[in-house]
């Protein structure tokens, strides 16, 4: 258990030293000039080369990404190239927001999810397995965009139940949390399907239910269990998929999360943001794989003690 | 030049107008209080004045701050922070007198040393501010008495009192320069009806009513600006009644929202004329029948009314007719067979073969526009190849030196930024402005429209200027380093309640006059 959390830590920091490098080096992938584009059409030359110089985009690239990692190393995240806010805080609050955003479609979706997928597989090749695949088929087909606006018109502008952005209260994240979760709730629903319908045929099922059990102990205690821990490592994975996933459902609900500044420092091309998020971005896909990898050690002894 | 011929006719004006005001009920009584919210497109990535490129973030900072002089929707220059002004027979040096009794939000008097300081700002050579460049023609400011300024330029500049009335030029408090200097972003000490409350970068920012305004009480308690990009949404929050004004409305949602009772929609043609720039020192281009020959290929109509679903005007000029010295000058029309006949005069009887550059999703329609064109000058033998290329490369690859360039055709949009012909002609088509100096990316160059261009930003006499102005805007067109398309235009839709909205001159939205119905 020791060596396998070792390795697992070893291989989270090279990761992120990786993506550091990545994330640091799109100043020089991106095309353009940089400079030019935020000075905007109209600008004079002086203005221009004022940029890049506070930018540093004259320096050798060794230079600047060691000066960055330094700061970053003691906590010095920078200042946005546009608003010339440091980036701590405009990154801070936001994350706050995408997790809440995050954390409402994972619960969602591991409700609804599990519970679709264990009615199918309870039901299997009945019209309930048929209607709750194909829900989950919609979910995973639908585009978050289109899915989010036919929300809004629906709920917000036609029977105006619930808020299209934040009036104060709760009760704006519904909406965007059903958009972010319902590709979740697909793709849960499918892998408790398919792992219930696998351990539902093993034999210790068989002689659970030859002991005198009832079908519902059977499948509720005996089978789930098993069956969920795959389930677990899916749903890690789709909550780094949610963290990292809001941009459509933020944009289309105005929702002020990572996902929109993401796309919003794209578009302004304010690279020290830019540079921060995707570095946060990739940490919190590694290092919610990481976690899924050891919760999935804890919860199967087979993996703790190979 | 209506600016100083009105200057002369206001005290006439302000009589009569104050006499209809109390004789004649207005129309809709106009009721004060209330909070208004406005979604725009774009994040506000600063209040400072002279930074942000924009120009919806000025209809923010109309409300936070006033200028020396303010133009109104028609494009008149009326007093702001200066209440009369006169020109000295050099024609350089102008003497303003200053508003008595007006406070800065942070409590102070405003006075001739908070005129000085902002132009020091904005002349700072180490603040190199991106929107300085119209000003630059300031030499110096000196404070005569506390409520008297004397500006002098360093030759006569014809459209002064436009680029005072231009954002940048808007006057900020003494202590707040010396304290913020350049990064004044966030910071903002104005004395306009409004004062920041608060903000979050890229996403709102809330102004308050400022009660010591030295015109009265504001008419709203609250504005809020919020960003909302995706313009579906921005049209859903006004229907659901969360915002009351959106502007940038998608060109289809513009007949439905008409249709409703309680929904209002403005229209107005801003002062960007989209077209297709032309490198006119290469082959075939460097022949002006095959310019021509372009301009004659473009059905305008057919684009406004197709691509552009109605959002737009055709244009007649360079400029757009909203920008002061505009002239109808152009004779081109939608004659392909005119067009043919050209390319043969110019030894290219079969057409050939150019590479058309468009952005995509910079301007309205912009990619669909590139496509419209590419089938229109297909019509006339020109085999058009459109390549969209993101916007940092963009203006990356139109501003390479003339030998480097590969530029053939591209789509662009110009704003007039302080409303005022001489802004296009100095920044785009003199000869002096081939990049990397300025942003003459046709590489166009005719010595007499130079010479013209020259005398016109001295010309003082507005009859004589006007004269000038037109006789440029019909040299240029007929060189036709530009194929034109059309005049933009801004949208907005509102709730019914919204009262007072007007496009001002250099696309700010009036938020000084909006008032809201009590509900």
């Amino acid at each position: 258990m020791l060596r396998l959390l070792l390795y697992r830590v070893l291989g989270l920091v090279v990761i992120l030293v990786l993506v550091s490098l990545i994330s640091f080096s799109i100043t020089y992938v991106v095309p353009g000039d940089v400079a030019l584009v935020i000075a905007g059409p109209g600008a004079s030359q002086a203005s221009i080369e004022k940029i890049r110089s506070d930018l540093l985009l004259d320096e050798p690239f060794l230079t600047r990404y060691g000066t960055w990692l330094g700061s970053v190393v003691r906590g010095d995240l920078g200042v946005s190239a546009i608003t010339r806010q440091p980036v701590a805080e405009i990154v801070g609050f936001r994350l706050v927001n995408t997790m809440k955003l995050a954390l409402a479609g994972i619960v969602l979706a591991i409700v609804v999810g599990i519970a679709l997928g264990l009615v199918a597989a309870l039901y299997r090749n009945s019209l309930v397995d048929y209607g709750a695949m194909l829900v989950s088929v919609l979910g995973i087909s639908a585009p978050v965009f289109w899915v989010g606006l036919m929300l809004i018109y629906l709920f917000s502008v036609r029977l105006r139940w619930l808020p299209i952005t934040d009036q104060g209260g709760i009760a704006h994240l519904i909406l965007p949390s059903i958009t972010i979760g319902m590709y979740s709730v697909a793709v849960i629903a499918r892998v408790t399907r398919f792992n219930l319908l696998e351990v539902l045929g093993r034999d210790y099922i068989r002689t659970a239910k030859a002991k005198g059990s009832s079908t519902a102990r059977v499948s509720l205690k005996h089978a789930l269990k098993n069956a969920l821990i795959p389930v677990v490592t899916v749903i890690g994975l789709q909550f780094g998929y949610l963290m990292g996933g809001a941009v459509l459902t933020e944009t289309v609900f105005a929702y002020p999360g990572i996902g929109r500044l993401f796309a919003d420092v794209v578009f302004t091309r304010d690279f020290p943001v830019m540079q921060i998020l995707m570095l946060l971005l990739a940490a919190i896909f590694a290092v919610t794989n990481f976690l899924v990898d050891i919760s999935y050690a804890l919860l199967d002894p087979r993996i703790r003690h190979a | 030049m209506k600016s100083l011929r009105f200057a002369v006719s206001y005290r006439l004006l302000v009589a009569v107008g104050l006499a209809l005001c109390c004789l004649l009920p207005s129309a809709a009584a106009q009721q004060a209080g209330g909070k208004l919210t406005v979604a725009i497109g774009v994040p506000a990535v600063t209040l400072a004045p002279g930074k942000s490129i924009a120009s919806i973030v000025n209809s923010i900072t109309e409300g936070i701050y006033e200028g020396l002089v303010e133009r109104d929707a028609s494009g008149a220059v009326l007093p702001g922070l200066a209440t009369s002004w006169s020109l000295d027979a050099d024609n350089v040096t102008w003497t303003l007198t200053l508003r008595q009794g007006v406070r800065f939000h942070d409590g102070t008097e405003f006075s001739a040393d908070d005129v000085k300081a902002t132009f020091d700002r904005i002349l700072n050579p180490a603040f190199e501010l991106p929107l300085s460049s119209v000003l630059k023609v300031v030499s110096r400011v000196e404070v005569v008495d506390p409520y008297t300024v004397r500006i002098v330029t360093g030759s006569p500049t014809p459209d002064f009192l436009n680029r005072l009335a231009y954002g940048v030029a808007v006057i900020i408090s003494s202590d707040a320069v010396e304290k913020y200097g350049a990064d004044i972003d966030w910071t903002p000490v104005g004395t306009g009806p409004y004062r920041l409350e608060s903000y979050v970068p890229n996403e709102s920012v809330t102004l308050v009513a400022f009660p010591d305004y030295w015109g009265g009480a504001p008419l709203l308690d609250r504005v809020e600006f919020r960003t909302v990009r995706e313009p579906g949404t921005r049209v859903a929050l006004l229907e659901a009644g969360e915002v009351d004004i959106i502007v940038d409305v998608p060109a289809t949602d513009l007949p439905g929202l008409k249709a409703q009772a309680d929904k209002a929609v403005l229209l107005a043609p801003s002062t960007r004329v989209m077209h297709i720039g032309v490198n006119t020192q290469v082959a075939p281009f460097d022949n002006v029948l095959v310019r021509q020959a372009l301009n004659y290929a473009i059905d305008q109509d057919g684009l406004v009314n197709g691509v552009l679903q109605g959002v737009g005007q055709p244009a007649r000029s360079m400029i757009s007719p909203v920008v002061t010295g505009f002239s109808p000058v152009s004779e081109y029309h939608y004659d392909p067979a005119t067009a043919r006949r050209l390319l043969a005069e110019a030894g290219y009887p079969n057409g050939f073969s150019a590479t058309l550059w468009t952005p995509e999703g910079r301007y309205f329609q912009d990619r669909a526009t590139a496509v419209a064109v590419q089938s229109m000058l297909g019509d006339i033998g020109v085999k058009v190849d459109v390549r969209v290329i993101d916007w940092a490369t963009y203006l990356e690859i139109l501003r390479r030196p003339v030998d480097a360039s590969e530029t053939q055709l591209y789509l662009l949009g110009w704003e007039s930024g302080t409303g005022d012909i001489g802004y296009v002609l100095d920044l785009i088509f003199h000869t002096s402005t081939w990049p990397p100096a300025g942003w003459n990316t046709m590489f166009y160059s005719n010595p007499e429209v130079d010479a013209l261009i020259e005398a016109a930003r001295v010309t003082m006499d507005p009859d004589e200027r006007q004269a000038l102005a037109t006789r440029i805007q019909e040299q240029i067109v007929s060189d036709a380093p530009w194929v034109l398309l059309n005049v933009t235009e801004e949208t907005a839709a509102m709730s019914a309640k919204v009262h007072g909205l007007e496009l001002l001159p250099g696309d700010v939205y009036s938020l000084k006059t909006v008032w809201l119905d009590k509900d």
